[in-house]
């Protein structure tokens, strides 16, 4: 028997709020032990399953470790696109090797336990602009004559919610590293997770949110593309190739084709992309 | 695969073959629907059915099945060994799509009536009992057929007839939850006696959080109009009633959501796509809204319309409802 933890939006949010309260800049939200006061929080699922080695907390911390340090050697405060490749290896291999079952990582609790704990550290630091606009939201409310929050102010969703709270996997930073992975297949060629330079809104965009992304032949076939500087295709072009494999895809049963077929269709609609972004420089 | 360069356009496939699937089903347990249609599971039961993907309830007539598909083929100028059946298991939120069954139709004779949708492994989409997944049959160009003239599909994956089913958990079925207005709880919200309806949304988020997250609303009916509308006399007055309520229901969640809407966007993150909110009681709206064969874009523009001209949409729901149509039997035969 394997327990896999889960926590919901809600408790998310108080967990996450307290400890923003206790902040005053970003480096006061780093946590040596994310998961001390989650416990309580916290629920969890029994799944039966082969026994392991090293139980799926040990498995998540020593992942975490590794995380964390990953976002401590980028030196500066921000940790960019190419941090949340790298650490999104780490992750898909960690749940992997802890087995977690497939009904697990469709539970959205799974997703947003993980964010407040094991995922916190790097959570905070990967979407620093949302919980610093907080932090300063605390303080201008302290600040302001007479001291309280407006009801608008009390009732509406933190803005950092959106990267904690597993609901919406394409924004939840632990749910969108895991799932930049399931897209590029697995393993196999891991370091394309990291390849494509200020690949944020590439991912975002044009991989998470749409469904060819579901495809790991036409995903890693974008990607090879968009990391290499001979075929690197600027925001207004790769919006174009979007638009076609979009059409393209209306009519096409993605999964049908090979992935050597896949590629092809990729590399058309590339050509036709960087045919227009020449014409788009001249 | 070509690798000619050509512009998206619609290609035309004969009657015959875009129907050829129209009257597949997708069963599980006792439970069966037809395309575009969805089945409801609880969460406990979700990972232990093996949905099944059925031609036809008899070999008789799945004989009869194969002869018109092989028709249905012939009228499209198609050898059998240039078409496939493809079915696919589809779950968004884990960004998968597996392909459980394919079948080139020259070996039509081993299509069987029935599709098991499991087999060695089950697909991510079937293990999915939080957020269901999407079912989708095709029948697809089997390989990359140049002799084609233009205006017929030519390359390989291309389909030419294609339907899909849902499959989730039955925590997403009910949009609402219907209460008695009594005089003690018609005093607790401040609503005069003679208030008919009143539809009470906790927090307006909740309109667009997945429906097994939030509170679903509550629609408070006055007892005794809802008596009388179950009572079996009256039966066209009834049925306008319903109507009027259910268009109540989605007018007022639509009003509610675009006053929400307006005030997170300001200054905020909420970029609203519809893919975000798909399970909610907006999304299942603007679902309903769209009608059955809706395109993601259709979607989209609908929940940008719902936001954007609330009181235009609101209107145009009574049109989904043929509510006119509704009005002027009930007015005419009275």
């Amino acid at each position: 028997m394997n327990n896999y933890p889960l926590l919901t939006s809600q408790a998310a949010q108080q967990i996450a709020s307290h400890r923003l309260e206790t902040a005053s800049v970003l480096e006061d939200l780093h946590l040596a032990d994310p998961t001390a006061d989650v416990i309580e929080h916290q629920s969890s699922i029994e799944v039966a399953g082969p026994e392991q080695d090293m139980g799926v907390h040990d498995i998540l911390t020593r992942c975490q470790a590794k995380i964390d340090s990953i976002a401590s050697n980028a030196g500066t405060l921000e940790v960019t696109d190419v941090h949340e490749g790298q650490a999104a290896v780490l992750l898909y291999d960690c749940i992997t090797n802890a087995c977690v079952p497939m009904h697990v990582l469709d539970d959205h609790r799974f997703w947003t336990h993980l964010s407040v704990t094991y995922l916190w550290n790097f959570t905070t630091r990967r979407q620093s602009q949302a919980f610093l606009k907080h932090l300063d939201t605390h303080q201008s409310v302290a600040e302001a004559p007479g001291g309280a929050a407006t009801s608008t102010e009390r009732s509406a969703t933190p803005g950092y919610m959106r990267y904690i709270d597993g609901n919406n996997s394409r924004h939840c930073v632990a749910a969108r590293m895991y799932l930049r992975m399931k897209c590029l297949g697995g393993g196999d060629e891991a370091e394309l997770a990291y390849a494509v330079k200020r690949g944020a809104d590439f991912w975002q965009s044009h991989i998470l949110r749409v469904k060819q992304g579901e495809h790991p032949g036409i995903v890693r076939a974008m990607v090879r593309r968009q990391a290499n500087d001979d075929t690197y295709l600027e925001t207004e072009p790769l919006r174009e190739f979007a638009k076609w494999l979009n059409l393209e895809s209306r009519n096409l049963e993605l999964g049908f084709l090979d992935p050597t077929e896949q590629e092809a269709l990729v590399e058309r609609l590339w050509r036709r992309a960087l045919d227009y972004q020449a014409k788009f420089k001249s | 695969m070509s690798t000619e360069s050509r512009d998206h356009r619609p290609f035309v496939v004969d009657a015959s073959l875009e129907s050829t699937l129209s009257r597949v089903k997708l069963r599980c347990g006792d439970q069966h629907c037809l395309p575009n249609g969805r089945i409801s599971l609880s969460r406990a039961s979700f990972l232990h059915y093996t949905p099944i993907l059925e031609f036809a309830d008899d070999e008789t007539r799945m004989t009869e099945y194969r002869r018109t598909l092989r028709e249905a083929l012939a009228n499209s100028g198609l050898a059998p060994a240039l078409a496939s059946i493809v079915v696919s298991v589809r779950s968004g939120y884990l960004k998968s799509t597996d392909v459980v069954y394919r079948l080139t139709l020259d070996e039509l004779e081993r299509l069987p009536s029935n599709i098991p949708l499991v087999t060695a492994d089950r697909p991510a989409g079937l293990a999915a009992p939080h957020h269901g997944c999407d079912i989708t049959a095709s029948i697809v160009l089997a390989r990359d057929n140049d002799g084609q003239e233009p205006s017929r599909p030519r390359a390989k994956g291309y389909w030419m007839t294609q339907v899909s089913f849902s499959l989730n958990n039955d925590d997403h079925t009910r949009l609402y939850q219907i209460r008695k207005l009594t005089p003690e709880t018609r005093g607790e919200r401040g609503l005069g006696a003679d208030v008919t309806k009143y539809l009470e949304v906790s927090d307006s988020k909740d309109l667009v959080a997945p429906l097994d997250e939030g509170t679903i609303p509550i629609l408070w009916l006055d007892e005794e109009v809802a008596d009388a509308v179950d009572s079996p006399v009256n039966n066209s007055v009834s049925s306008l009633v319903q109507y009027d309520l259910a268009i109540y229901f989605l007018q007022e969640c639509v009003r509610q959501f675009a006053t929400y809407a307006q005030h997170e966007t300001e200054g905020t993150y909420h970029e609203w796509n519809i893919q975000d909110i798909k399970q909610s009681v907006m999304g299942e709206i603007i679902r309903l809204a769209a009608g059955r064969d809706a395109t993601d874009e259709a979607l989209q523009n609908l929940l940008e319309s719902a936001q954007s001209e609330p009181e235009k949409f609101c209107a145009n729901l009574e049109d989904m409802y043929e509510l006119r149509r509704e009005l002027l039997r009930v007015l005419r035969s009275a």
